[in-house]
């Protein structure tokens, strides 16, 4: 091997092995509160921006042909329809129980199983899991068990009804899903869901959970006998379609019943970008930064001038505050767009044979990475502390004194990760989606273009993208510190 | 503008953290823009301008 490329890359493997080990004080301290920092954190930015322009170098050097194009599977072991039927019978259970402690449970959200089963078991604890064991919620999804019942049992009750629909069940031919329509459903669901944690006052309310729940599984059930059970879950179930996504970052995979090993990432290459992609993506960044701007100094300042705006327009005070929080959100939404749209409109100073969209296309799976490391560094406090309180809400759901499980004494314990802990946790999670990013966006430069040059020259403008969205988010959790 | 003064310090340690990116994205504009300049400059003396060449 080439001394130079040699050196090279073992300077490279030190960089990363030094990005992935957290300093000592992250273990130092037990209690809650404020992160103890032996630096200023607008310092973690600038440190994270280094980082993220060596490994592009690393990457130049590294890095000359495509690998990660073609997925390199191996079979694991074989999972059967059994898998389904087990995953949705567990889904339907915990939708039931969804349900049930949000009509007849207590009101108080902490006390009641539904908040946090959806806001933090669901909304979070699934993007982790979908990202370390591949598609969770396609097993567990309790609509689509529900509609391939019904299939199953309508084949079972009319077999030999006419023309088969999905899975044989004798049920008329679907509806083929429109193109145009991509995955702009999707985007209304995530986008819908964001506004209704971010944005309403209600947001913690059983009983608006429930009905939501219930509201929008019936609406699933409607399209799929529409237009057939797959082609809706791949599409247009917003759920679906955002745990999937995160689901491609998963070193397994599960097709045609055989569970597959694969390198981390090599999904993501193969997505599928259809009409709503890059906008899904987008709502996906946006609404976590919102949620992170929406707790730091800079959007209380700003908030009560938006809010008193709305006022004088004639609306009442809770109205005004979620006009001015709608108003922070669709800004947020935009803003992700807009660092996206500089990057690609970059890249088009390079290649100017391929049109924006295309381009927008072609690298729109960098961003599933940022968006995993958004929500995880984001969220990963909620994670911790508040899925514990998952072990006593399961023994009493409805928060009526019951103790099913013998759990319900359960307490959540803050000591588990300082706030310390947590911060480098953060810092190590958003750089490591980013460097995996900007891997993603080399990989497909260099498969994209016969020049070198031109790759690198192109990609200069995607690393500015990254070490945009980098020092986004570090101010975000900085802020939520303060 | 009273909006935006009144919460000064606030914009401006929020761009201590923008301050790499915004670095960033002015090297590449301005790179960019010198880069169209030698094209144009090229083109006006009649020479060859390189392209980059996409598959």
């Amino acid at each position: 091997m080439n001394p130079l490329r040699r050196s090279g890359r073992i300077a490279a493997l030190a960089l990363f092995a030094f990005a992935a080990v957290p300093p000592a004080t992250a273990s130092a301290h037990g209690l809650v509160g404020k992160a103890d920092l032996p630096l200023p954190t607008w310092l973690f930015a600038w440190a994270a921006a280094v980082v993220l322009i060596v490994s592009f170098a690393a990457l130049g050097l590294l890095w000359p042909r495509p690998r990660l194009q073609r997925p390199r599977e191996r079979r694991l072991l074989r999972l059967g329809p059994w898998v389904d039927v087990v995953g949705g019978v567990v889904g339907v259970g915990l939708f039931v129980l969804l349900v049930l402690s949000g009509l007849a449970g207590t009101s108080v959200p902490t006390a009641n199983f539904a908040p946090t089963f959806v806001y933090v078991a669901f909304w979070v604890g699934l993007v982790v899991g979908s990202a370390l064991f591949g598609d969770l919620f396609r097993v567990l999804s309790p609509w689509r068990a529900l509609a391939r019942f019904a299939a199953w049992l309508t084949g079972r009750l009319r077999p030999a009804a006419g023309a088969t629909g999905d899975g044989g069940s004798g049920l008329p031919e679907p509806l083929a899903y429109p193109r145009w329509l991509g995955h702009w459903p999707a985007v209304v669901t995530i986008a819908g869901f964001a506004w209704l944690e971010l944005v309403s006052v209600d947001r913690d309310d059983p009983r608006l959970l429930a009905f939501l729940a219930l509201g929008y599984a019936a609406l699933q059930l409607v399209a799929m006998s529409v237009w057939g059970i797959e082609a809706w879950s791949r599409r247009g179930d917003g759920f679906a379609v955002f745990f999937g996504l995160f689901a491609k970052v998963a070193p397994l995979a599960r097709r045609d019943g055989v569970l597959y090993l694969r390198r981390p990432l090599d999904g993501l290459p193969s997505l599928e970008v259809v009409p709503g992609t890059v906008a899904l993506l987008c709502t996906m960044i946006g609404s976590t930064t919102f949620d992170g701007l929406s707790g730091g100094p800079l959007w209380t300042d700003l908030s009560p001038h938006l809010q008193s705006v709305f006022e004088e327009l004639g609306l009442g005070a809770t109205a005004a505050g979620e006009a001015s929080f709608t108003v922070g959100l669709l800004g947020c939404l935009l803003l992700a767009g807009l660092v996206y749209r500089i990057g690609v409109l970059g890249m088009r100073t390079v290649d100017r044979e391929r049109s924006a969209g295309e381009l927008a296309a072609a690298f729109a799976h960098t961003l599933v990475p940022i968006a995993l490391a958004y929500a995880v560094a984001h969220y990963a406090s909620l994670l911790i502390y508040q899925g514990q309180a998952l072990g006593y809400l399961f023994s009493d759901p409805l928060g009526d004194g019951s103790d099913l499980l013998g759990t319900a004494n359960w307490t959540i314990d803050y000591t588990l990760i300082s706030a310390t802990g947590i911060w480098y946790l953060q810092v190590f999670v958003i750089v490591l989606g980013h460097i995996a990013a900007l891997a993603l966006a080399h990989d497909r430069a260099v498969a994209l273009y016969r020049d070198g040059r031109a790759a690198l020259r192109s990609q200069l403008w995607m690393l500015a993208v990254m070490v945009a969205f980098t020092c986004l988010a570090l101010w975000l959790i900085s802020a939520a510190n303060a | 503008m009273t909006l935006l003064f009144a919460h000064a310090g606030h914009w401006l340690v929020s761009m201590v953290y923008a301050a790499p990116a915004l670095l960033l994205a002015g090297a590449l504009a301005v790179s960019t823009i010198r880069q169209r300049r030698r094209e144009a400059e090229k083109r006006a003396a009649g020479e060859p301008v390189e392209r980059s060449r996409a598959e």
